[in-house]
């Protein structure tokens, strides 16, 4: 075996096991192969087999790693001690938050990070608390989904409604979410078609509590008429001011500020979060915030001068 | 999101270690925990796998003592760096003030920086958070494999991918060995507060 050749494949051994102790199995794999690949392409190095022989070895032990790694769940239940500490660390504070609420905010933190098990307990303690009876429900459905199956949580839904558990027509709304799901999944189950609702319950707080922690894209964005806007800093801290939305696009809403409101159009730079925002739709009247993702100001037109907003709605 | 309690002049702000998986993220808060254990307030958390990766996430609290009157307090988290992990990278990183972004200097994991970095921006985007914007420091980490033998990327190739346009403050380290480790830190912690520091309008 000429130098060369031995130092390579030597020096690619070297390599693959250094990737390997690092748990970078797939480099380590790599580098293997490559060392395979010289020696049988050099019949003058001696002991081919046996070296080949032990190099598969390696990878085969790197392969158990690999699948191993790929088939872990990325979520899966960690000890009551941890989950407390992510309940204690990732669930966001409010001074007007009752116990009540702050159980909810984190039983909805410990959903976020695939902790499902224990976030449907706390779920299902807080149903019967008439204030968050209704996201509790929602939030506990959404998670059976996650860890269990759709008929799971369609079971579940009868059980509380047997048991009355909603009072008044928050059992419709919890209906409504559950049929929707199932409508969107391409099933016929029926939960009761004869109702239907015409009266969305307004709820006084929305953000987290007033939907499931499910992704963005699982939610509909209603269409919004107009935003108030409530400035709690800057140049126009302390008034409300009102505006018409002039176009919307998913989550997006397009606006029109006159040239004439230059302390308006300062308050509302591209990045600055608006936390206490109302949305009027035609049904009711929404909480929430968004954030501005464009201030321009309009070059032609009638409304020439005049500056285009863009705000994201964050929350609703 | 920075916390601040005017009444109690009292600040707590966050800071994210971000990279690829593998990349010494956890290495860097386990030898600051070592080092620094007068300004350790808390336990070091780590949650993580079998196979030694960070799961959700590392947690280490720091206190910085008082600063222009301020009792100033870091809660410092990384993220799991693998991509199947996203979602929860993404929970961690949410009310982020400050970021060290750790790459890894190895040649073979170049690709995986420049992508961790890309769903860096994507992750603080969504959150309305502009990368440009946000106080953020480069740690090219694993620098003592090149006394190995082992094929890293020069410094310059590492800026030229990662650093061009942001043009951030940028650290050669090791972390397993320390080098760099608090100097990195130290940047990203200077730079957040004076981010911090706008936002209060604290005069002089």
């Amino acid at each position: 075996m000429s130098m060369s050749i031995k130092d390579r494949v030597k020096s690619l051994l070297k390599e693959a096991d250094l990737y390997k102790s690092q748990r970078l199995l797939k480099e380590s794999k790599s580098k293997y192969l490559e060392a395979i690949k010289l020696i049988q392409n050099n019949e003058q190095i001696p002991n081919r087999k046996s070296l080949i022989n032990a190099i598969t070895k390696k990878i085969s032990t790197l392969d158990t790693g690999i699948v191993r790694w790929d088939k872990s769940s990325s979520t899966p239940e960690v000890s009551p001690k941890v989950q407390d500490l992510i309940k204690k660390l990732f669930t966001p504070e409010e001074k007007k938050d009752n116990d009540v609420v702050k159980s909810l905010k984190s039983a909805i933190t410990l959903a976020k990070f695939g902790q499902y098990k224990r976030a449907i307990k706390e779920f299902n303690q807080l149903i019967r608390i008439d204030s968050v009876c209704v996201p509790a429900a929602k939030n506990s459905l959404k998670c059976i989904i996650e860890v269990s199956s759709l008929d799971d949580a369609v079971t579940q839904y009868h059980q509380w409604m047997n048991k009355n558990f909603f009072p008044n027509d928050k059992g419709l709304i919890v209906k409504q979410f559950l049929q929707d799901i199932i409508t969107k999944k391409g099933l016929s189950i029926s939960l009761d078609t004869d109702v239907d609702i015409e009266d969305k319950e307004k709820e006084e707080d929305t953000g987290l509590l007033g939907n499931s922690f499910m992704d963005q894209d699982d939610e509909d964005i209603i269409d919004i008429t107009s935003i108030g806007i409530r400035f709690n800093h800057g140049p126009k801290q302390g008034e409300h001011v009102e505006l018409d939305v002039s176009f919307q696009a998913g989550n997006v809403l397009s606006l029109i500020v006159s040239s004439k409101d230059k302390l308006l159009i300062d308050s509302l730079k591209i990045g600055v979060r608006l936390d206490d925002m109302d949305f009027y739709s035609p049904i009711a009247i929404f909480k929430g915030s968004g954030i501005v993702e464009a201030n321009t100001r309009i070059e032609s037109g009638p409304k020439r001068g005049d500056y285009s907003l863009d705000i994201k709605i964050h929350s609703i | 999101m920075a916390i601040f309690n005017i009444q109690k002049r009292e600040i707590e702000c966050k800071i994210v270690y971000y990279g690829p998986g593998r990349c010494g993220k956890t290495t860097n808060l386990e030898y600051l925990f070592k080092a620094f254990k007068k300004q350790v307030t808390g336990e070091m958390v780590s949650v993580d796998t079998e196979g030694d990766s960070t799961l959700f996430f590392d947690f280490l609290p720091i206190g910085l003592g008082k600063i222009k009157g301020c009792d100033v307090r870091v809660q410092i988290f990384t993220v799991p760096g693998q991509q199947k992990y996203s979602s929860t990278r993404k929970l961690v990183l949410k009310g982020v003030d400050g970021i060290v972004f750790v790459a890894d200097s190895l040649e073979v994991r170049r690709e995986k920086n420049m992508l961790s970095l890309k769903d860096l921006q994507q992750n603080l985007k969504d959150y309305g958070l502009n990368i440009s914007r946000i106080p953020l420091v480069m740690q090219y980490n694993k620098r003592d494999l090149a006394d190995e033998g082992m094929p890293i990327m020069s410094v310059e190739k590492m800026g030229r991918d990662l650093n061009r346009q942001l043009k951030v403050p940028s650290f050669q380290a090791s972390a397993i060995k320390g080098t760099g480790v608090g100097n990195t830190l130290q940047e990203c912690l200077k730079l957040t507060l004076i981010s911090l520091q706008r936002e209060l309008k604290w005069s002089q």
